[in-house]
């Protein structure tokens, strides 16, 4: 499967390159996010050191990170994307592939997702070292948040799959995935740290998919001590997440499979 | 008319999306307030750096104007740079009808003109949280936060418009986007480079800001006087270079037909 890794690596590079100012802008887009977003809460938290338990370094460092982890994720172009192959018929092509349409559409993003995770790593180190916010990144810390932005790049494929191949089943869809992805989102700690929440709705949020693609990593990224109980529930909620959505997306899609028809047949 | 009937009936056969998109922009606007009001440790008393979470409602609502002024101005300028990258602008030109009016309306839909019901609503509970207020200053202001909003909008499509020129612009247009998400608090206490860029160069502050400082007397009379003729000037720079680029784009524009 990683073979095809290299190849799909150089067509990205070589796309980009195309089109150069224009991969500029779409880099320049998450220091810019990060600069509105500090200054958001810079708005908020005052000029006090601490806002609801949180020091304000670890919510700067909070809302930042978040940032980044959601220029990474792209969900909804990518959903939007697939959602318009599908109903406008373009998806025979990968149907009749000898491999899943999915496992191909996959090895057409690992490129985009590998060019956006190094230039968009250093773009972040670099914002938030101009800004003064510190980070105390350890080799276990790393490691974790590297191995949950993988889990959760399969978590957010999964999510985009299932509502593409929905998509074929119940026609345009993309208000729906939008509406349920934003609501998701923000009760995920894309827009507000779950931390920042009462503690008895901050223990329903955490079971909410998003929370384990946003909340969790940039807590582990913030926490200045990490509570190993803590990280395992959240794992295993991820996990769970990823068990259940595979079932339904291979589901979904042999449904689709049998439903689908397009422009020639 | 005709695009919105067009259109409707699009959006009839996808009734489910429909009713999604309407509960997404609901959604979106209650989580505007619901934003603020967690912030403010589940009480609407709670205040942010002097602006109480009532006053905050007036910033909210006309940051949601600004998106309705998005969506029937300048959505159908959003789509120009993909059109004149792949030389399919002809299927506008081609229409018996000015070419500004058919790449605004062709855009148009039911489901785009449902976002300013929403932004009404939105002002609405705004005008209601603040009781005490004026109805003078209020009107002015939501005419000043709609005149605002235009100047927004306008940067944005000026900018979609060098895609005669220079190729694919929709990134340096997410760039700009990605600055909208400062209009949503308040912008009075930026000073220095940063208050410059805001006001002048991505001007967020005459969005929200401005008008709701006025309809909240936070400024004094010489501010206001002020902030109308700099909000005055850049409306006519930027709708000149506007009227400028788009009339010597179309000029220079070449389909793909005539290669």
């Amino acid at each position: 499967m990683f073979a095809q890794l290299p190849s799909s690596l150089r067509v990205a590079i070589r796309t980009k390159m195309v089109f150069r100012l224009n991969y500029l802008f779409i880099l320049l887009q998450l220091p810019i996010r990060v600069f509105v977003t500090v200054l958001l809460w810079d708005f908020i938290v005052g000029s006090s050191s601490q806002f609801m338990g949180l020091s304000r370094n670890q919510i700067l460092l909070f809302v930042s990170f978040t940032a980044f982890l959601q220029f990474l994720y792209n969900t909804q172009e990518t959903m939007i994307k697939m959602e318009q192959d599908l109903v406008q018929g373009g998806a025979v092509v990968g149907f009749t592939l000898p491999i899943d349409y999915h496992v191909k559409e996959i090895f057409e993003g690992w490129g985009d997702f590998l060019i956006y995770f190094v230039t968009g790593s250093v773009t972040l180190a670099v914002v938030i070292s101009f800004m003064g916010i510190t980070v105390e990144l350890t080799l276990a810390k790393g490691l974790l948040i590297l191995v949950l932005i993988l889990l959760n790049t399969v978590l957010q494929y999964l999510i985009v799959s299932i509502l593409a191949a929905a998509a074929v089943l119940v026609g345009r869809i993309g208000g729906f995935g939008s509406s349920l992805v934003g609501t998701l989102m923000f009760f995920g700690g894309a827009i507000i740290p779950l931390a920042l929440f009462p503690q008895g709705v901050r223990d329903v949020l955490v079971l909410n998919p998003m929370s384990s693609m946003v909340d969790f990593p940039a807590m582990v990224l913030v926490s200045n001590g990490l509570d190993v109980m803590d990280i395992i529930y959240r794992l295993l909620v991820l996990v769970g997440w990823l068990l259940v959505l595979s079932l339904v997306n291979r589901r979904i899609w042999r449904v689709s499979r049998d439903r689908f028809s397009a422009p020639g047949e | 008319m005709a695009y919105i009937r067009l259109n409707l009936r699009e959006m009839m056969a996808f009734r489910l999306n429909f009713t999604m998109v309407f509960f997404k922009m609901i959604t979106g606007i209650v989580q505007f307030f619901l934003f603020w009001f967690i912030l403010g440790g589940l009480s609407f008393d709670s205040t942010f750096n002097g602006w109480s979470f009532k006053e905050m409602g007036l910033i909210i609502a006309f940051s949601h104007l600004s998106l309705s002024v998005f969506q029937i101005l300048s959505l159908g300028f959003y789509f120009l740079p993909y059109l004149v990258v792949h030389g399919s602008l002809d299927s506008i030109l081609i229409l018996p009808e000015n070419p500004t009016k058919a790449l605004i309306g062709r855009v148009l839909s039911p489901e785009r003109l449902l976002t300013p019901i929403v932004s009404l609503i939105a002002v609405g509970i705004a005008y209601y949280l603040n009781p005490r207020l004026n109805p003078l200053l209020f009107l002015l202001g939501v005419i000043l936060a709609i005149a605002g909003s235009v100047l927004e909008n306008l940067v944005a499509m000026v900018f979609n418009l060098l895609s005669f020129w220079i190729g694919t612009m929709q990134a340096i247009v997410q760039v700009l986007n990605n600055f909208g998400v400062a209009k949503r608090f308040p912008l009075d206490g930026l000073g220095g480079a940063t208050g410059f860029l805001l006001t002048f160069i991505v001007p967020l502050f005459f969005v929200a800001t401005f008008p709701a400082s006025i309809i909240l007397q936070r400024v004094s009379v010489d501010m206001v006087m002020w902030g109308v003729a700099a909000l005055g000037t850049l409306l006519t720079i930027w709708f000149s270079l506007f009227r400028k680029l788009w009339q010597s784009g179309l000029k220079n524009y070449q389909s793909g037909g005539s290669l």
